[in-house]
């Protein structure tokens, strides 16, 4: 099969590699029909998370047609299914109190040792995200092999298509996640740090629970225009500064909640965020927290500080006094897609929710690199790159 | 276990194992179950004849407050003297301890869910470690 491959920093090209086999009971083998590249990819891209390999195949956002079954899984050959992006066995102590993300057994044990030593316990497995989370081949690809299918993917009616759904597989819920970690009271500001996919949601989602008012932080015009038709207030950070806009904006509290949807490789030219890049650059594993620290000081007293954005290492200058002094809570978290991809699809049928206003390019699969490049280095206006299997090249 | 080729009953409590070393070859040794507690313990220890002295328990406790169980194990050798003993010396001493908390992580997938987590895509893919 063809599949998008990560051979080093900046370099990804579409290889042959053997097709996917069952080869645990629950397994099953799904034909992509659509995957996406995340931001979550980006740091992938850039290098700047630890435990991959060349030859790795990418991809974590999929959906497609069951192929093949294993004789444990609840799957029918023919059945179109979203496959969440966290692979979670449905019976471990995380899983039964709907901590999918942190699931016990989806992290090959020989895989386990890395992200022990590192993090204290050991991750969950993900799909296409390096070798502490598993090594498993990613979807970025003809086919994938999906593990624990009894537990993770989620059957799609004919009705639906797959740009309506798509997204069920990640930024959807972690966008929804990100919202609800927010705990929006009636009458809150909340306000939400980078407006790519996963910002977008978020400040979708803060609307459907009730924010009275949603403040979007980006420097790309396009993407905060997107923000804005939902409804969302936006502050350019290269225009106007940030912490002063939004106090004026909550009369001089702060925001109830803030959400960091920027993650570790944020943008600006603030001494601490020049810092940060020289440090990423020599020494794989430091973080870039300039976007996070910003939200830490600009949230309320007493507020909730939500951060779907990843971070893979250590961070410094953290203003530890700040979160102490003012009473903060945060909650962050790779997402438990499995807890939330129900109610999002039955939103979606409703008409609640669209995320098709996101997707601004398809491409081949055989041109997965080229939207790779443009996702990373057009960011204003490759707001999503949904890549078709079926395609020809170049079309 | 992943270092054991084959296992056979040679009795009522009493298994015959193959176990691969380093270097290609293979240890062979007959054991028989000892100290056995119905739902608490199992022991074992090698008898006669072997080429490995083993002994050793598993036991099995609940965890606090309905959290499952907890699953313990003790593993005991005596290397034999001479060549057999070095080779055995060092497929034990790869570091036994992260040896048997792999083996008790996937007995765990294995009750769990079962099977044993793999993030290979195809039967033969042997590079991903
Ligand atoms: N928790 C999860 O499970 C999960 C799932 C998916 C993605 N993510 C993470 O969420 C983050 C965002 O993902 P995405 O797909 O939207 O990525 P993206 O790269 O497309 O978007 C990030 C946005 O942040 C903006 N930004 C950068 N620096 C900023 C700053 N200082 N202030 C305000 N905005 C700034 C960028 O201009 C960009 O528009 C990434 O870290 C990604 O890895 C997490
Ligand atoms: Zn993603
Ligand atoms: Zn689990």
């Amino acid at each position: 099969m063809r599949a998008l491959t990560w051979h080093g920093t900046n370099d990804v090209r579409v290889d042959t590699h053997p097709d996917p086999e069952i080869i645990n009971p629950r397994d099953t083998i799904i034909k992509i029909t659509s995957t996406a590249i995340c931001g979550s990819d980006l740091h992938l891209y850039d290098g700047v998370i630890p435990g991959m390999k060349s030859g790795d195949i990418l991809g974590h956002e999929f959906m497609g047609e069951v192929v093949e079954t294993g004789p444990k899984s609840t799957l029918k050959k023919g059945q179109r299914v979203v496959v969440p992006f966290t692979i979670s066995c449905g019976q471990c102590f995380f899983c039964q109190h709907q901590q999918f993300s942190a699931c016990d057994n989806s992290n090959p044990v020989e895989k386990q040792d890395a992200s022990e030593m590192l993090y204290g316990h050991a991750m969950s497995g993900i799909f296409g995200y390096s070798h502490l989370t598993g090594g498993y081949a990613g979807g970025q690809a003809e086919y994938v092999r999906v593990p624990f299918s009894d537990v993770g993917p989620i059957v799609i009616p004919d009705h639906l298509t797959d740009d309506q759904v798509l997204f069920l597989s990640d930024i959807l819920p972690t966008g929804w996640m990100a919202a609800d970690n927010a705990e929006i009271q009636p009458g809150d500001t909340v306000a939400v740090w980078g407006a790519g996919p996963v910002g977008l949601f978020a400040v979708q989602s803060a609307v459907l629970m009730g924010a009275a008012q949603v403040i979007c932080i980006d420097h790309h015009p396009h993407r905060l225009e997107l923000a804005q038709k939902f409804g969302a207030k936006i502050i350019n950070f290269e225009e106007t500064h940030v912490r002063e806009a939004l106090m004026e904006m909550t009369g001089g509290i702060g925001p109830d909640a803030v959400i960091d949807a920027v993650g570790m490789e944020a943008h600006g030219f603030t001494p601490d965020n020049v810092i940060d890049v020289v440090k990423q650059k020599i020494a794989p594993g430091a973080d870039r927290g300039h976007a996070l620290r910003q939200a830490i000081l600009a949230v309320r007293k007493g507020g909730r500080v939500s951060v779907p954005g990843v971070y893979g290492g250590m961070l410094d200058k953290w203003p530890l006094g700040a979160m102490m002094e003012k009473g903060i809570t945060i909650k962050t978290g790779q997402t438990h897609v499995q807890k939330y991809i129900k109610d999002l699809l039955r939103r979606i049928e409703e008409g609640e929710i669209d995320t098709t206003f996101l997707i601004s390019h398809h491409l081949s699969l055989e041109d997965a690199p080229t939207g790779y490049k443009n996702f990373h280095d057009k960011q204003n206006e490759w707001t999503k790159v949904v890549l078709r299997p079926d395609m020809a090249k170049g079309a | 276990m992943e270092a054991i080729e084959s296992i056979q009953m040679t009795g009522e409590n009493r298994s015959a194992w193959t176990v691969r070393a380093p270097a290609g070859q293979t240890v062979t040794l007959e054991t028989e179950t000892v100290d056995v507690v119905e739902g608490e313990q199992i022991g074992w220890r090698s008898v006669e004849g072997s080429q490995i002295e083993t002994s050793g328990k598993v036991s099995f406790t609940d965890a606090p407050e309905g959290r499952g169980t907890v699953v313990s194990a003790e593993i005991g050798y005596v290397p034999p003297a001479g060549d057999l003993g070095r080779l055995v010396a060092k497929l034990f001493a790869a570091e036994p301890n992260i040896q048997a908390r792999h083996e008790l992580k996937r007995f765990k997938m294995l009750m769990e869910t079962g099977e044993i987590a793999t993030g290979s895509y195809y039967r033969d893919q042997k590079d991903n470690k």
